[in-house]
This record gives C-alpha cells, structure tokens and sequence, in this order.
C-alpha cells in the first residue's frame, strides 16, 4: 500500500507540473439550442398536433448534438418522449438489419441515402411525404425517405501544410502536392464512393480513372472514414482531404483550426441524410409528427445551425457556409450512383489499392 | 482414471489411489446456462451462413475463394505473432515478479495492468498519432520516429499494438500459477545438483505449461476476435484479417450478414482447434503437492537484475509510456493545427467531459454495468471451473470447458447480432432486449472466457488430495467449499473478477451494439466522440476512465493483501 501511496503521490506532482506549463483555455461549445428562425421561411411553420402521446425510438447518424437538440424542442413541443439510438450509419443499419423480425425505431435517420433506397425498395419504409416535403430541393425527395439535410463534398485544406489553395480536382495532381492528398477509403465511407460514381456518371470512367491514375502517381493516401481523414489533415500529417464532408470541416474552422473548405470548381456532389419511418413503427402519428417538425423552419434550422445544408432552400446556411444553390454540381443523379457505385468501388479498389 | 465411467453420487468409496467423489451438481444446470447465453445466439447467427437472410443467399461456397484463404492465413499469421509478442512480453515479468525480489515493487502490477484498461482503438489512434507523419516521433527522434511509424504500420506493428492490450491477461496467470509453485520442488532440483537451465527445463517449463497453454489459448482467440486494431491500422496497410472482413460485411452498404456468418464459422473453428490443442498440451495433469508450500525466491545477480529492470522498463515503454504520452497530449491540445505549445495545451476538456449531461453518465453507467456482469460472470465462472475439473475427460465437462471459451472465438459484433436475433424475437413472452439487463447479459458472456481461465488456473494448481483429506476428515459440502475451495481459488478469483470488471467497463461493441436507445456508455460515447471530430474530449474520457479503473483496481489489490496476510497470521 505504501508504495501504491508513493505511485499516486508521483502521479499528482506530475500531472501538478503539466498544469504549470499548460496554460491555454477552451469554453464548451454554446449549445445552439435556440438556433433563428429566419423569417423568409415563415410558411414552413410548425404547429405541435394535438393528442400525441407515449413515445418515437429514432435511430440516427451522428451528430448527436443536432439529434438531441431536435429531440428536446420536439418533446418540448408536443409532450412525445424522443429515445435516440445515435450511432454511424454503419452501426445504425447493422441494427436494423438484425432487427427486422421486431423492428425497434420508429424512425431512421442516416447519413448516407443508398441504404434509405434499399429498404423502401424491400417495403420496409411507411409510404409517408412530410408536411412541406413541396419546397424541399427536388432530388432529395425519396419513395417514402427524404433527404432532410445534406453535406457537399469539399477540398479541406490545412492552409499551414498546403503550398498553395487547391481550386478543383485536378490541381492535386500538381507535383507541389506530392504526397500531401488524402482521400477517405470509398470501401469505408459512403460519400467518397458517391464521388467516385459522380465523377464517373459526369465524365465517363476513362477520364475519371484518368484523374485519379495522376493523382496516385502523384502520391494520393485513401485510407479510412471521413472523420479520421480529417483529423489527419488538421494535424498536417497530408495537406488536403479529397472529397471531405463539409460540415465537420465548417466544426473544425469555427473552432480555430487553420482549415479552409473549397468548393471544386469542376463539380462535386451533395449527400443528402435521409430520413424515414419504419412501416412497422408503433406509434405513427407522433413518428410523422416528429419528420413534419423536422422540415418545419425550426427544424431546418436547427440543422444549419450545425453547419448541416437544409432540405428547404429558404432556410439559410450559417454563416460563412456555401448554399446549396451556390455549389457547383457533378452531373449525376441519387438514384444512379446509388446503383452504379458499389460495382465502382471494387473497380477502383481493384485497380488502385490491391 | 479410465475406470470411472460414470458419475455416481451416493456414499463415498475409496478406490486405489483416488476417491470416486460425488457428482458435480452443477452440471446441468450451467449446460443450460451456457447453452441458452452462449450458444443459442452463436447459433442464431452462424445458421444465416448455409439459410442466408434478408434476401441474400448463403455465402458457404464463397470461404473457397483464393482471397478467402489469403485472410485466412493473415489471421493465422496475426494470432500467432500476438501469442509471440505477448509471450516475450509477459513470461519474462511474471517470473521476475514472482519468483524474485522484484515482486516487493507492487507498484509495478498496477503499471501492468493499465494497457488492458486502454481500449484496443484508442491504443491503435495513439500510435498512429504518435507516429503518423510530422507526429511526434518524427518531431522528437527524426528518422527514428519515420522508422517507428514504417515499424507500426506493419502485421508485426499491428501484433505489438495488440499484444499490448492482451499480456497482462497472460502475465497474470503466469504469475498465478508461478506462485504456487511450492519453493520446494525447485529448490529439491537445486539440491541434487541441478543447473539453472536445467532446473528450467525440468521443473519451472513443465509446471507453467498448463497455465501458458491457458493464457495463449485466450491471447489467440482474443486476437483473431479483436476488431479495433485490425479495422484502425489494418485496413490503412491493406492487411485484411477475418475480423476486419466480418466488421465490413456487418456494417458497411452493402449489409451482407451471411458472409460475416460463414466467416465466423471459420473463426469458430479455429478457435475450437486451438482449444482442442490447448486440451491435448495440458492433458498431463500437474500436481504440486499437498504440503504446506513456501513461496519459491531466485535472488538475481546485479546483470541479471538490471536486465530484469530493462525488460520491464522496455515493455512499459511500448504499452504504456508512449500510448499515454499520445492520448494525455492529445486530450489536452487545443487546436491540433497548431504547434504545441504550453498556450495550446489544457486541462479544460477533462472538466467538459465531466459536466453533468456529458461523458460522466456514460462512465457511471457503464461502471456498474461491468461490476454486475463480472461479478455473475465470477459466479459462473467457478461454478464451470469447478465442475471442469470435476468432469476431466467427461462429455460434459469438455462441452461447459468449450462452451466458457466460444464467446471469445468469433468476434464480439457476431454475438452482438446473435444476441439480437434470439432476444429481440417476437414470439418470447417477455425479454430483456432493449433494457440495462441485456448488456449485463452480454457482457456477463463475453467476460466468463478470461474469468474461467484464471478460476481454472487456480483450480489446476491445487491438489485434490487436499478436497480428498477434507471429505476423509469429515468435512460437508459446505465446510469444504468455504474452508478448502474457496480460499485456495481466491487468486485467481479475484484477478478474473478484475480483469472482467476493467473489460466490461471499456467494452465496445456490445456496448454499442445493444444497448437500449437513450442509454449512453463509456466506449461509445468515447467513440461517438472521437468520430465527430471531437479528439480532445475522447482522449480525455479515456483517461478519466483508464483513472477510475486504477482506482478500482487498487482498492481491490488492497483488499486482497489484506486478506491474504490474516491468513498467514
């Protein structure tokens, strides 16, 4: 015991002399609770229905900050207890997909549109448009799911390690970035194989493999999913994330963190996260209740304010973002690279990371 | 031995050289225990292989395919290289701790058990941040540090980052089994002229061979079942393993569970394989004697010890020192895009993870989910302990020995989608699916393997003439249990209770997988953390929780102590 005393004593006098020499300060985050509700967008109001009871199980991708904040002014608003199963897509639908025999959610909210297309497409998704789904972005209005919020797909520069501001693609197959490009593994992250069937449905794959037999001669790491391919970046292990979600870069620049988000200027696409009840849920009015809220002006906003693009243009990003009517498109439909992507994948997978 | 057939109760008769005792009433019992608890959702799930599920077809005939075998032989590869590295690791200290004066320094188990508290991802992120480009390593060693980073990012990096979290399971049965060896036995060889080498080979080597067959039993099936490095680090060098396969099949779009099932199947085999050889090596029973033992003492030479030193300080380097150097820098950088310096460092995150709300129920939740489960699990495990050794050779025992080790084999997702299959089945009248009580199940099977082996090593190292003189003196059930049983297993209770209360609370993937909406846990949350970009506030939990572990672990080592000198008084 005495000399556990002694261990414990030289821990404390080691941690003491840390506290001396660190001296920075952080403040948590403000929860942006009260996100505004811009008044342009007064039509997309929301009133709580009457006589909703009991509870809604919503299984949905992260960020959880922006899942809870709906979830408390939901319930706030209608009395409905909101159970947030949060997790990754990945996880999220593992669960699902063992579940099947009792479904538990009542609703899903994912990240990545591709399995939202297969599970209405097996009827297992309530056949259910959202109050206001009319002004939602067209694309992203599904068979019963609906894209409620999206994230393009961005050039996320580290401005200390780049040698320069990258403007689309291409200039990443500039000897100057040697070995600074980082792409996350397509076979990993949905979005980065959205890209790839993206670029391939707008430029045909022989100028797609084209790009990307440069930019692997020229040093291109994938590796891994989107938010540790960040985290690399932001550490200045490479320079730029190809093909980087925006709205974790947006978190990292609001933070302080020397990044800069670039919009390619060629084109690039926008995952939108869709959202879907379950046919089986066990409390449906509270669960169209709780989607309804989700595309009302407060909904929306609340999305924004997490850095997220709305589904409903007349709710405005945050300031500082890119709109979704400022982004520059690949020529490409959801439903296509939904299809096209997974044979894609093994394509590139096969011919660049055997 | 070949002559007892059957298990009889009934009166007590003295049979040459052994006692024909009374049967294990447990037995039945914990077959059905462990058959509705372990193997029920093994096979909920392994069954999706030949039926397919979900509109996908069975994925049997595809485990044939070239590349298939390929990941095959990488885990074989991988499994093997963490026994080794774990061995190298743990053998060393375990004998300097017992059998030499080092063993005064305690402070130093409490050093060795910190790398188990580490979860298995965080110490692969630690690493890779420790020696990514421009890291660390690099800033401080310069090519050094590039060497270091080409050294981790390697099957045999992959196998120390592993091995890391798994030697002090092995070190500790060998300790356990290295003290109970009595003093006499080696100092007899000594006095009938044996050199050390061959006293080693002779006395020390067969002696901790049951126990070592043990513990790399568990560090293979443990390896070839662990996801966190294999997804973190192999995936990034392109070295596929079953595991990693199985993570992409489960989760990723798209969902293909059949696939995941066929090669569970094959990682159920191999582990079953490794059982059956670990059964074969430690078919010889080991005894030691029914004396009174004194503990046995090398004194060291001051090379020796020094060397002893080195080691050690060697082992904590790679599983501790630098990992924590990574992880404590990284929970308290501010902004990662800017160099460190003492304006860029805090202890702020530790208190916003703390806040009411944050990290700090996770943590309260899962601390005594862990202490419930591993305290049921204790309870199992010396029953199953007990009635192993009772049924030696029998049906029943080898099918409860079996079954306290196949949770361990396939990976910990595979259980998590079998414990959905079977609970969260619409004919079961009640169940404890989507409550606290079905993560205390799963966690209670997935920590029995590593509690039973320790249980059962201590078990092994006692001599059944001690239970055989008991029952000859008139000893009841009861008395022999409290005052033989009981106090003689107390090590290797205590150490698998711990070992099963330091895993629970760290647990991932059952953890994530299982538990009710709206209930956070420790790993997940650590995970959902770090997965939003949030670095500082997971490596920051991680350390408040690899804190309350300590804690834990020695208010009980206290205890322990404490009971082990009132009885020597």
């Amino acid at each position: 015991m005495h000399r556990t005393t002694k261990l414990l004593t030289g821990a404390a006098v080691g941690l003491l002399a840390l506290g001396l020499t660190a001296c920075g300060s952080v403040t948590p985050e403000p929860v942006s609770d009260n996100a505004d509700v811009p008044a342009a967008s007064g039509d997309l109001a929301w009133t709580a229905p009457e006589g909703l009871s009991g509870s809604v199980t919503v299984y949905a991708a992260n960020p959880a900050g922006l899942n809870d904040q709906l979830a408390d002014a939901f319930t706030e608003a209608t009395g409905v207890q909101v159970e947030i199963y949060g997790d990754t897509t990945g996880k999220i639908t593992a669960r699902l997909d063992a579940e099947w025999d009792n479904p538990q959610a009542d609703i899903v909210y994912l990240a990545s549109w591709a399995p939202a297309a297969k599970y209405a497409a097996d009827g297992r998704v309530l056949d259910y448009a959202p109050a206001n789904v009319d002004s939602v972005i067209t694309d992203w209005r599904g068979d019963g799911f609906t894209g409620r919020d999206g994230s393009a797909l961005t050039l996320v520069v580290n401005t200390n390690a780049a040698p320069e501001i990258p403007a689309d693609w291409a200039d990443l197959t500039d000897p100057k970035y040697q070995d600074q490009v980082l792409m996350p593994d397509p076979r990993e992250s949905g979005t980065s194989a959205d890209l790839i069937a993206a670029m391939v449905s707008a430029w045909g794959k022989d100028a797609t493999w084209e790009l990307f037999d440069k930019l692997f001669a020229n040093g291109l790491a994938v590796q891994g999913a989107n938010g540790p391919a960040l985290d690399d970046v932001v550490a200045g292990s490479h320079a730029v994330v190809m093909g980087g979600v925006d709205y974790s870069a947006y978190d990292a620049v609001q933070a302080g963190e020397a990044i800069q988000v670039v919009l390619p200027s060629s084109g690039t696409t926008v995952s939108p996260r869709p959202v879907f009840i379950l046919t089986d849920s066990k409390n449906p009015e509270a669960a169209k209740a709780f989607v309804d809220f989700m595309f009302s002006a407060k909904g929306q906003a609340l999305s924004a304010a997490n850095n997220m693009i709305p589904a409903q243009p007349s709710v405005p990003v945050k300031t500082g973002n890119v709109p979704f009517d400022q982004v520059t498109f690949l020529d490409y439909s959801l439903v296509e690279i939904a299809e096209t992507g997974p044979a894609l994948v093994d394509e590139f997978a096969s011919r660049y990371l055997a | 031995m070949t002559s007892h057939t059957t298990i009889e109760s009934g009166p007590e008769m003295i049979s040459p050289g052994r006692i024909r005792r009374a049967g294990a009433p447990a037995t039945w019992p914990l077959l059905l225990l462990l058959g509705v608890g372990v193997a029920a959702p093994l096979v909920a799930v392994l069954v999706r292989a030949v039926t397919g599920y979900n509109g996908q077809p069975s994925a049997l005939p595809a485990l044939a395919d070239p590349a298939n075998i390929e990941i095959l032989g990488n885990t074989l590869l991988l499994g093997v290289l963490v026994v080794a590295v774990a061995t190298l690791m743990a053998a060393p200290l375990a004998f300097l701790m017992s059998w030499t004066p080092l063993r005064r320094h305690r402070w130093i188990d409490v050093v060795l058990m910190i790398p188990f508290m580490t979860p298995p991802y965080v110490a692969s992120l630690a690493w890779l941040d420790f020696t990514r480009v421009n890291g660390l390593a690099e800033q401080l060693l310069g090519p050094v540090g590039v060497a270091m980073r080409h050294m981790i990012e390697s099957p045999f990096g992959m196998a120390l980052i592993m091995a890391s979290e798994v030697f002090t399971f092995l070190y500790l049965i060998l300790r356990t089994q290295l003290d109970a060896i009595p003093a006499s036995l080696d100092e007899g060889a000594a006095l009938a002229g044996a050199t050390a080498w061959q006293r080693f080979r002779r006395i020390l080597a067969p002696l901790a061979t049951p126990a070592f067959a043990l513990g790399a039993l568990i560090v293979f099936i443990r390896a070839a079942g662990e996801f966190g490095t294999p997804v973190t680090l192999g995936n990034r060098i392109g070295f596929p393993v079953l595991v990693s396969e199985i993570y992409r099949a489960v989760t990723i779009y798209p969902l293909d569970f059949p696939t995941a099932a066929a090669f569970s199947s094959v990682l159920l085999a191999l582990g079953v394989t490794v059982w059956a050889l670990q059964q074969w090596v430690s078919r010889r029973e080991v005894r030691f004697g029914g004396r009174a033992a004194r503990r046995a003492t090398v004194r060291l030479g001051r090379g020796w010890a020094a060397a002893g030193w080195g080691w050690l300080g060697l082992v904590a380097l790679v599983s501790v020192v630098i990992p924590y150097l990574s992880i404590l820098i990284g929970s308290m950088t501010i902004l990662r895009s800017k160099p460190l310096t003492p304006d860029n460092l805090t202890f702020d995150f530790f208190a916003i993870v703390l806040w009411p709300g944050a990290g700090l129920d996770a943590l309260a939740t899962s601390a005594w989910l862990a202490f419930l489960a591993a305290t049921i699990a204790t309870v199992i495990g010396i029953a199953c302990a007990l009635t192993i050794a009772r049924l030696r050779r029998r049906a029943a025992g080898r099918a409860i020995d079996l079954l306290s080790v196949a949770s361990d084999t396939v990976p910990a997702i595979v259980l998590a989608i079998g414990f959905i299959f079977l609970w969260n089945a619409p004919w079961l009248p009640v169940t404890p699916y989507n409550t606290p009580a079905m993560l205390v199940i799963g966690y209670t099977v997935i920590l029995l393997p590593m509690i039973v082996q320790n249980v059962k090593t201590s078990r092994d190292a006692i001599d059944d003439r001690l239970f055989e003189a008991a029952t000859v003196g008139g000893g009841g059930w009861l008395q022999v249990m409290t005052r033989i049983t009981l106090p003689l297993l107390l090590p290797g209770i205590i150490s698998g209770w711990l070992l099963g209360f330091l895993l629970g609370l760290r647990e991932v993937v059952i953890s994530s997988l299982v538990r009710p909406a709206a209930l956070d846990l420790l790993s997940p949350w650590i995970m959902s953390e770090f997965d939003q970009g949030h670095r500082a506030e997971a490596m920051a939990m991680t350390v408040i929780g690899v804190i309350g572990s300590t804690v834990v672990l020695i208010v009980v080592d206290t205890l322990r102590r404490r009971q082990a000198d009132r009885r020597l008084a």
